[in-house]
């Protein structure tokens, strides 16, 4: 099967198939545009350090401004990105009640032993229970458009952020109404502020268990850095993108990341049918493209001169 | 002679200097306690009885046999049984070490990689039946050639295929298959998105996407392998990877009762619909069986063994080669001329033409069964025409 008549021209034509596929993905990722702001607020020259220092307040809110140098691409992906968080880890993202979450009441009552010890809380059952739910990523962002000197509101796209088979199929509330009740006699996770049912009053689609940032949130992150995505800027002005101009990120600074010395970012990116910028997969494709190129040169010549020697 | 001195001596030649392994053959009550002494004991159904036979490891009806049953049957059963056990340690290197290397990235918490049904099918379901077919039915060279060259024989003696280098070989591998896999998929996942929406996939996404790469991996290489292709190897091989496409879209396409955990709901399909997802797999696959490759090609052109240049010789003639054809110009030593070898250049009629006028050729008629009963596995396929040429040249299970 594996005569060289087959492989030497195979490995050629696979080799120049990879090249070309490299170089479109390689095109395709340089055109992405990426911003990156770290806002841990470990530096003292940081926007953010004030949220950090003892004595930590509530609701510390700070502002990190940057400037657009050329139209950022819509629709714009805004992200937030944590390091050296190990959602991955086994106990942890175990901790979670899938029945819960699918809306069965009588776990409600009695929530299952993998969300120990984030199980009962004052005797009565925490609902969302588990160490996954009760660490929910509870920073806000608002983003600015500082025009004229004034602050113009950047609409924020929350719809569509987590998967539609999540959203739609696998996490679903308590069929109660109102949602309130179906919450009677349990606690909301320790962490948290609000209870599962106040996580979006406004709509009742994004409320409970349903709310995209707790689904984002749910969904576990394979590597220790990871990215979630928050936002879309899709609508109005913005609609073509972020124009050039100067802009403020106004951030709710609740979650604390700096006693596991991670971090915090936020990210704007745009995505293209490959998704975000990735330079591994062109650059892979490159290398195992010209590599077949040459390999199948490689044992032309080896062929050449071991089978025919000389000619009569 | 004997008994006693019949044993006596198959235990003098069992512990001379080499160890040899030793065969001891006979038909009557009196070759029994060689016939157990030895390590592999034969016993012929003679007119002395059963005695022999009783005791043996493999019994034939007559002496003749024993020629198809050493050069034909042992040769297979070795070739396919370590090919069999090296493969096996192979694919779970490939199959572990992934998962050892994501420890580093979860803590060291023991977090698997893969979702448990593809812990318990993999071994199982996914790659389980290509490597039996594989071990009952390879013939990597015809059975005529094997019957009259006894020198084949030299390519395996000493255990040669089960040796510390081979076996590091497949090990050194499997790992870096392993790593190309897990590594590939790292990078892809590396803190960006992958799908045209922006969404982020989980660990679970990341876990499906070494494991398709990996079950089609190690797929292909037992592919790769395979010199003698039936319709059954056709049906497990890509059966296999058919059924683990299928399982892995029923697996999470549905909300299973049973469970108390959903988290490969969905999982396969998101994955799937991911354009880089399927050109990570791609080339994850092609990166993984690159250096195998490369390394067959060139050991056969630069360094062929005996087997592998009457290989070379077979598919050149396509079954042409007949009983008559004298092997010994196909065993040219390396460093002769080229000419002599056996080669798949037709494009080269001089060289060709220059090759048969050491050889005879005979068109093959068919030849007597020595079966007793129609063996079960006696199919031929398409794809090896010159099986067709041979007539009774069918695998036979029987001698």
């Amino acid at each position: 099967m594996l005569s060289a008549g087959v492989v030497i021209p195979g490995f050629f034509v696979i080799g120049l198939a990879f090249i070309g596929i490299g170089v479109g993905l390689l095109i395709t990722s340089r055109s992405i545009q990426v911003l990156e702001l770290d806002y841990t607020g470990t530096e003292t020259n940081s926007p953010c350090y004030k949220c950090t220092t003892p004595p930590v307040q509530n609701n510390c809110v700070c502002k990190l401004n940057f400037t657009i140098d050329t139209l950022f691409k819509g629709p714009v992906f805004f992200y937030y990105s944590l390091t050296n968080y190990f959602q991955s880890q086994r106990k942890y993202g175990a901790s979670k009640d899938y029945n819960q979450l699918s809306g069965d009441l009588t776990y409600f009552k009695s929530p299952a032993s993998d969300c120990d010890p984030y199980q009962y809380a004052n005797g009565k059952p925490i609902v969302p229970c588990g160490s996954l739910a009760n660490s929910m990523f509870n920073d806000t962002f608002k983003l600015y458009q500082i025009i004229n000197g004034q602050e113009k509101l950047v609409p924020f796209d929350g719809k569509g952020i987590a998967w539609w088979t999540d959203y739609n199929i696998k996490y679903r509330n308590p069929d109660y109404s109102p949602l309130k009740n179906a919450f009677n006699d349990t606690v909301k996770p320790v962490f948290w502020s609000k209870a599962a049912y106040e996580l979006d009053t406004s709509d009742a689609t994004n409320n409970g268990f349903v709310n995209q940032d707790f689904l984002v949130w749910m969904r576990r992150a394979a590597l220790p850095n990871f990215r979630k995505l928050y936002r879309r800027i899709t609508e109005g002005d913005y609609k073509d993108g972020l124009p050039v101009g100067n802009y403020s990120l106004e951030i709710s600074y609740n979650y604390p990341v700096i006693s596991f010395d991670g971090t915090k970012k936020a990210t704007f990116s745009n995505v293209s049918w490959m998704g975000g910028q990735n330079e591994f997969l062109g650059i892979a494709y490159l290398v195992i493209g010209s590599m077949c190129v040459v390999m199948s040169i490689v044992m032309l010549i080896v062929y050449a001169k071991f089978r025919f020697p000389d000619d009569d | 002679m004997a008994p006693l001195q019949k044993a006596q001596i198959v235990k003098m030649i069992k512990t001379s200097k080499e160890h040899p392994i030793t065969l001891a053959i006979g038909d009557g009550a009196n070759d029994v306690s060689m016939i157990l002494e030895a390590h592999v004991g034969i016993g012929i159904m003679g007119k002395e009885g059963r005695q022999a036979v009783r005791n043996s490891d493999y019994a034939i009806p007559k002496f003749k046999h024993l020629k198809k049953m050493l050069l034909v049957h042992g040769h297979y059963y070795y070739i396919r049984i370590s090919e069999l056990v090296q493969y096996f340690f192979y694919k779970n290197v490939c199959f572990i070490f992934p998962q050892f290397l994501y420890q580093f990235f979860c803590g060291f918490s023991q977090q698997p990689l893969y979702d448990t049904a593809y812990l318990t099918l993999y071994n199982i379901s996914f790659t389980s039946l290509p490597i039996l077919v594989y071990s009952l039915m390879e013939q990597h060279i015809n059975m005529d050639i094997l019957k009259k060259d006894p020198s084949l024989y030299k390519d395996i003696a000493k255990n040669s295929l089960l040796r510390w280098p081979t076996f590091i070989y497949w090990t050194v591998l499997g790992v870096y298959d392993a790593i190309v896999m897990f590594f590939g998929a790292y990078f892809l996942f590396d803190n960006t998105t992958f799908t045209s929406n922006g969404q982020m996939f989980g660990n679970w996404t990341f876990g499906t996407l070494v494991f398709t790469v990996l079950v089609f991996t190690v797929t292909f290489k037992l592919v790769l392998d395979t010199h003698y292709w039936t319709w059954i190897n056709h049906f497990v091989i890509w059966g296999s990877l058919v059924f683990f496409v299928l399982f892995s879209l029923l697996w999470g396409g549905i909300i299973w009762p049973f469970l108390n955990y959903q988290r490969m709901y969905y999982v396969f399909m998101q994955m799937l619909s991911s354009g880089p997802a399927w050109l990570s797999i791609i080339l994850l696959i092609t990166a993984g069986l690159l250096p195998d490759v490369v390394k067959k090609v060139i050991w056969r052109a630069m360094w062929p063994t005996i087997t592998e240049r009457i290989q070379d010789a077979d598919k050149l003639y396509k079954g042409q080669l007949s009983e008559f054809t004298p092997l010994a110009s196909l065993q040219a030593p390396p460093k002769a001329g080229g000419r002599r070898r056996g080669s798949e250049n037709q494009r080269n009629p001089r060289r060709s033409a220059a090759f048969s006028k050491k050889l005879m050729f005979t068109r093959w008629q068919r030849r007597p069964d020595y079966c007793t009963f129609t063996p079960l596995l006696r199919l031929v396929d398409g794809h090896s025409p010159h099986h067709n040429a041979y007539g009774g040249a069918e695998p036979e299970t029987c001698v």
